[in-house]
This record gives C-alpha cells, sequence and structure tokens, in this order.
C-alpha cells in the first residue's frame, strides 16, 4: 500500500481524464430538512403630531402591535408547507384632511376619537419541488374591522447551469372590499370594492464563490375603489398600473465574517408617483452564535398627479392631500442582533423612521404636515425540529 | 452584464432537460489518498478493495447531509462494516467546520478531508452531497446527486445488490484488479 | 439637502463597486458554495420581519411590488 505522493497523484490524474462524465446529474430541488415555527411581538408607534402642525382634532398618531406566527415545514420529500398568522391591534387618530393656517401654513385636520382596530390575515402556501426548480401556490385572507380581502398566488422557479441561475415568475391575484365605518356628519360609502392584480418575473445569478445578484420586473394593476373613505375631500382615479424594478445584491465578506446586502427598487405608476428605494445591511457575525446586523434604507419619491397640499372642497374632480402621495424623502436606521443555536434563533430589533420634504430628490415647496416618523422594535423567536 | 446574458440565454434553451437523480456507470473509481479529518495517516481508496464502498462527499453547510451522515452511519452498521465501507471526504473551507459538525452528528466510518479539493473535480461533482456507490473491484457503479431520506433504502438495497453477485465469492487481489482493469 | 447628500455619497460608491463586481461571471463549483449557503447571505435571512417591514412601507408609502404573488391588500392604503 506504500507509494510516493506524486505517483498516486499521477495515478489519479489519468483516471479522470478517464471518467466518462460519471456525476451528469445536478442536486435537486427539495423541502426543507426540518420544521420551522416562529413567533415575533413587534411594537410600531408613530411620533405624536407637533402641536403646531394640527389644526383640529387628536394629536396621537398609530400605535400598532403585531403578533406573528409562521410554520414552515416538509410535507413529503416533493412538498412543503408554509403558514402564516398575523394578529394586529392598532389605536391613534389619522389625518383627515390639510387645511390653510391663517400664516398659510397647512395644517392637518385630524379624527377626533381614537380609532380602534384589529386586523387578521391568514397566508397559507404550498410547495412542490422538482428535480430543478419548484412551484408553489397560495391563498390568503385578511380582516379588519372595516376591511376583508382574499388573495391568491401561484409563483414557480427553475434553476439553470447546475443551479447557477435561477429564473422566477409568478402572478397573484386580490380581491378587497371595504365598509367603512360611517359616523354622523360625514358622508361615506357603505361598501365599495377594489380587485388587483400583480405579475412578476426575475433572474437571480451566481456571480462568484461570494457573491450572487437577483433582478425582478413586478407589475400591479388595481382596478375599483382606490380612495380613502375617511378623509374628508379624497376623490382617486379608479385605476392604478404600477411597475417595481428589483435588483439585490449578497456579498459574503470573509475577511469581515460578514455579509453585505444591498437593495435597490425603482417604482412608477401611471398615477405620476415615481420613487427610489436603497437599502444596505451589514450583516456581521461576532462568533459562531451572535450576528448584529445594522441597516440603513433610503426612500424618495414624487407626488401624485391629482396630489393637493390644501384640501379644496366643493369642487369635482380627483384630488388627495394624503401624505402618502405627497412628495417627500425617508431614512431609516436599525440595527438587529440575532443569536442562534442548533435548532433555535432569538431576535431583537429596532428601526427609527424619519420622513420630510428635505429628505426628497428634488425640490419640496410646501411639506405635507402629516409625514410620519416611527419606532419599530421587535422581539422574536425561531425553534427548528 | 453581457456573460449574465448570454447565461440566462442559453439558460432558457436547457427548459426541458430534466436528468435523472440516479446514473448508472461503469468507470473505475478515481483513486486517493487523504488524511482523516481527525488527524492522523492518510487513507487510499485502494485500501477498501473488495469491500463495496459509499463514496459521499459533504460540507457542514450542505442541508442534506445532516439527515445523510446518521442515515448512513447506521445502514454501515446494519450491512456490516467488514463487508460494506462509507468513505465521507469532507469539503468544507477549513477542517475546523467539518469537525464542529461532526460532534454535532458523530459517525463512526471514515472521515476524510481534502482541503485541495482535488477528488471534487476528478469525480466531476455537480452538487451538495454528492454519493458514488463503487464495487469490490473499484469500479463506480452509480452515483447520485442531493439526499433524501428515502433514498437510504435504494442504497441498502444496490450494496445489498452488489454484495449477493456472484464476483463476491473468493475475490482475491488479482482477480479483482482483472476485473477493474477490464471495464 | 445635507441627508440626501449623505446619502448618496455613502450609497452610491457601493453599489458602482457591485456593478464592477458583476461585470466578471465565474463559474463557481457546487463544493466552493459553502460561503453562498450560509444563512446571513440569503436574499432574506428573516422572513417574518421581511414581511412585516413590507407591509409597513407598503401601507406607509406610495409604493409597491416585491417579487412574489402572495399576500393582499389592507385596509391602510
Amino acid at each position: 500500500m506504500k507509494q510516493t505522493k506524486s505517483s498516486r497523484l499521477q495515478a489519479l490524474t489519468a483516471a479522470a481524464m478517464a471518467l466518462p462524465g460519471i456525476s451528469a446529474q445536478v442536486q435537486a430541488d427539495a423541502p426543507p430538512e426540518r420544521n420551522e415555527i416562529g413567533y415575533h411581538y413587534s411594537q410600531y408607534q408613530e411620533d405624536r403630531a407637533p402641536e403646531s402642525a394640527v389644526a383640529t382634532g387628536s394629536k396621537s398618531r398609530y400605535d400598532i402591535g403585531t403578533h406573528q406566527f409562521r410554520w414552515l415545514g416538509p410535507v413529503n420529500e416533493d412538498y412543503s408547507l408554509l403558514a402564516t398568522f398575523d394578529y394586529e391591534g392598532m389605536s391613534g387618530a389619522s389625518p383627515m384632511g390639510v387645511t390653510k393656517g391663517a400664516d398659510g401654513k397647512p395644517l392637518l385636520v385630524m379624527s377626533g376619537a381614537s380609532i380602534e382596530d384589529t386586523r387578521m390575515d391568514l397566508n397559507v402556501k404550498a410547495t412542490r419541488y422538482f428535480p430543478e426548480g419548484n412551484a408553489s401556490a397560495s391563498l390568503g385572507y385578511s380582516t379588519e374591522d372595516d376591511y376583508n380581502a382574499v388573495n391568491l398566488g401561484v409563483e414557480g422557479e427553475k434553476h439553470f447551469n447546475n443551479k447557477s441561475t435561477t429564473l422566477s415568475g409568478g402572478v397573484g391575484f386580490s380581491s378587497d372590499t371595504i365598509e367603512p365605518t360611517q359616523q354622523s356628519g360625514t358622508v361615506r360609502p357603505t361598501s365599495e370594492d377594489k380587485t388587483s392584480v400583480t405579475g412578476f418575473i426575475g433572474g437571480a445569478q451566481v456571480i462568484n464563490a461570494v457573491s450572487v445578484i437577483q433582478t425582478s420586473l413586478t407589475v400591479t394593476m388595481h382596478d375599483g375603489y382606490l380612495s380613502d373613505p375617511y378623509r374628508s375631500n379624497d376623490v382617486r382615479p379608479d385605476s392604478r398600473l404600477g411597475f417595481a424594478w428589483n435588483t439585490r445584491y449578497r456579498r459574503w465578506m470573509a475577511d469581515s465574517n460578514a455579509a453585505l446586502h444591498l437593495d435597490y427598487r425603482l417604482y412608477s405608476d401611471d398615477w405620476g408617483i415615481l420613487s427610489h428605494t436603497l437599502g444596505m445591511e451589514w450583516h456581521q457575525n461576532l462568533d459562531d452564535s451572535l450576528r448584529i446586523t445594522p441597516s440603513l434604507r433610503y426612500y424618495t419619491q414624487s407626488q401624485a398627479d391629482f396630489y393637493v397640499p390644501f384640501d379644496v372642497s366643493g369642487i369635482a374632480g380627483e384630488q388627495s392631500s394624503d401624505y402618502r402621495l405627497s412628495p417627500y424623502g425617508a431614512i431609516t436606521l436599525g440595527l438587529a442582533a440575532v443569536a442562534s443555536g442548533p435548532n433555535w434563533r432569538l431576535r431583537v430589533s429596532g428601526e427609527r423612521y424619519y420622513s420630510d420634504g428635505d429628505f426628497a430628490l428634488g425640490g419640496v415647496d410646501v411639506e405635507n404636515p402629516g409625514l410620519i416618523n416611527f419606532t419599530l422594535l421587535t422581539v422574536g423567536m425561531e425553534y427548528l425540529y | 452584464m453581457r456573460a449574465m446574458t448570454e447565461l440566462l440565454l442559453t439558460g432558457l434553451l436547457m427548459v426541458g432537460t430534466v436528468a435523472p437523480s440516479y446514473a448508472e456507470t461503469s468507470a473505475v473509481a478515481p483513486g486517493f489518498s487523504l488524511p482523516s479529518i481527525y488527524g492522523g495517516g492518510e487513507v487510499s481508496m485502494e485500501d477498501y478493495r473488495g469491500k463495496v464502498v459509499y463514496l459521499d462527499f459533504w460540507a457542514s453547510w450542505c442541508g442534506p447531509c445532516r439527515q445523510s451522515l446518521p442515515m448512513l452511519d447506521q445502514l454501515r452498521q446494519e450491512v456490516g462494516a467488514d463487508k460494506f465501507e462509507v468513505i465521507a471526504i469532507n469539503l468544507d473551507e477549513t477542517p475546523e467546520e467539518g469537525l464542529a459538525f461532526l460532534k454535532q452528528f458523530p459517525v463512526s466510518y471514515t472521515v476524510l478531508v481534502d482541503q485541495q479539493k482535488l477528488t471534487p473535480r476528478q469525480y466531476q461533482l455537480m452538487g451538495m452531497p454528492s454519493s458514488f456507490l463503487i464495487d469490490q473491484q473499484g469500479v463506480i457503479r452509480s452515483s447520485h446527486t442531493g439526499f433524501r431520506k428515502s433514498d437510504i433504502e435504494k442504497i441498502r438495497k444496490s450494496v445489498e445488490a452488489l454484495l449477493e453477485a456472484p464476483t463476491v465469492s473468493g475475490s482475491d487481489k488479482t482477480s479483482t484488479q482483472g476485473a477493474a482493469n477490464e471495464s | 439637502m445635507k441627508v440626501k447628500l449623505g446619502m448618496i455619497t455613502l450609497i452610491l460608491p457601493v453599489f458602482l463597486g457591485a456593478c464592477a463586481d458583476m461585470s466578471v461571471l465565474e463559474e463557481v463549483p457546487a463544493w466552493e458554495r459553502g460561503s453562498l449557503a450560509r444563512p446571513e447571505m440569503a436574499w432574506e435571512p428573516d422572513p417574518m420581519h421581511a414581511a412585516l417591514r413590507q407591509h409597513i412601507y407598503f401601507s406607509k408609502e406610495a409604493s409597491s411590488g416585491a417579487a412574489s404573488a402572495g399576500g393582499g391588500g389592507c385596509g391602510c392604503n
């Protein structure tokens, strides 16, 4: 059995050359090996509206507590099932309009009493795995005191070039009904519908042993009642066509023992909204079981064509003074810590969101007084079995 | 960017070519001599002539490996290590990662480490894990990529079929060498 | 304005670096994908939190659209 290293090497090099494609097949797509169960609790809190920005009504904005449950597991060797359930309790006041103050500055007209609402959202997704890809179908139901939505979707992935390239695509459909809470003194619709259709195609590519990129194009079409029934003068078009181009890049930094995430989204729709979203995350491993992730997100949007800085009553046609349709920019700073073991994961994270007219690309003449700042705190755990 | 477009196009042309998960072969298993992951002397492929060998390439980051390692260990004990051997070759970037995994999923069979990553090239690995069933004469009888729980029964049947084959009885060094050369 | 410039000077070079990285595609053999298989290299290392974030931004901003077909609306937009 004793042989010199070099002769061994020669022998095996020769043998390798004689091999006629012994391993012609690639790794099949497969369900996850283990079940995964998770629970997260998040506290979302918007800052109170400043005294100087409110004409009438409450100054408190939204405060939302969210319980998230998630279960993912293999059903058999070809199928997996994913189920998520969210329970949200929200309270606070929301802007009903924007009026001109004595000095000509915009002021918020807030709803008087605090609004209380709960939202429940159940989604189930089944995935079938194929030798070089997977396909899934999902079904979801979401309900609030004044809102119901049913959605379904199908999507698939196919791998190429020994899993170096992945193409994906899918379509989704959602049917929503809003039945606004009535209030004396206001005229609100009793029941309105909206349908949405979404389609996307995407591709992912392994660039080298440490980096991957994914890009996708999403088209969304909304049709029906798209206005906000709780705003005094809110009339929006009854259709909306939007495009989103998403690109995500991941790079492993071996020297730092960290992963860099870069995300970019370009969004444009026929309401005149054009937005850019840039995201950056740095997943720093401190040791085998602890990871710290600082994150930064920048967002900027232009206004909708029918956006008005002040409500104009008694005119026909489209208008909205919703801050979400106003021109502004926003920054999110986040920090997360994830501790993990062989079969568990714990997460604690905090994010702080600031929005401001001055953060927008391009100038903003009249900043909407309804722009929000919020804090999001999350604790979560996952268990694998 | 151009290269990516080319790859995407090539990918599109390949739609529908689904390869079988098991491939039957009759190639002579490339030889190797590698150190044990636990340290100590080198082990070579030829040391196992006369035994049926399941050669398994794995890494700590490979998901299905947390199933395959314990199941292979059990199969080896059931069939009998005197007739059937599992040789695992770890392909982690550093042996420490493989050792940490083995601490969690200990196995009694031979685990080697190939830091030069020469063997995966010789065996033309397409995925992780990849395995090769090698007969008593050193001929690769089948290869497989990936691992599912039900695979272990297929492996057991293949191993038993090889053990029952007439060539096993009275096999001596010269005759096995001859068989390997003929194929 | 300061914030805007800050954002651009911070993020732009990183994106340009990523583009340079992409111009050279390499064939990565199966056994060298350990780094890519790391959990923190996933598109979404924490799918639960990613879903919540997506829901919040969808509710509070005018844009929407991610590479998935599931999920429904809410009475928030």
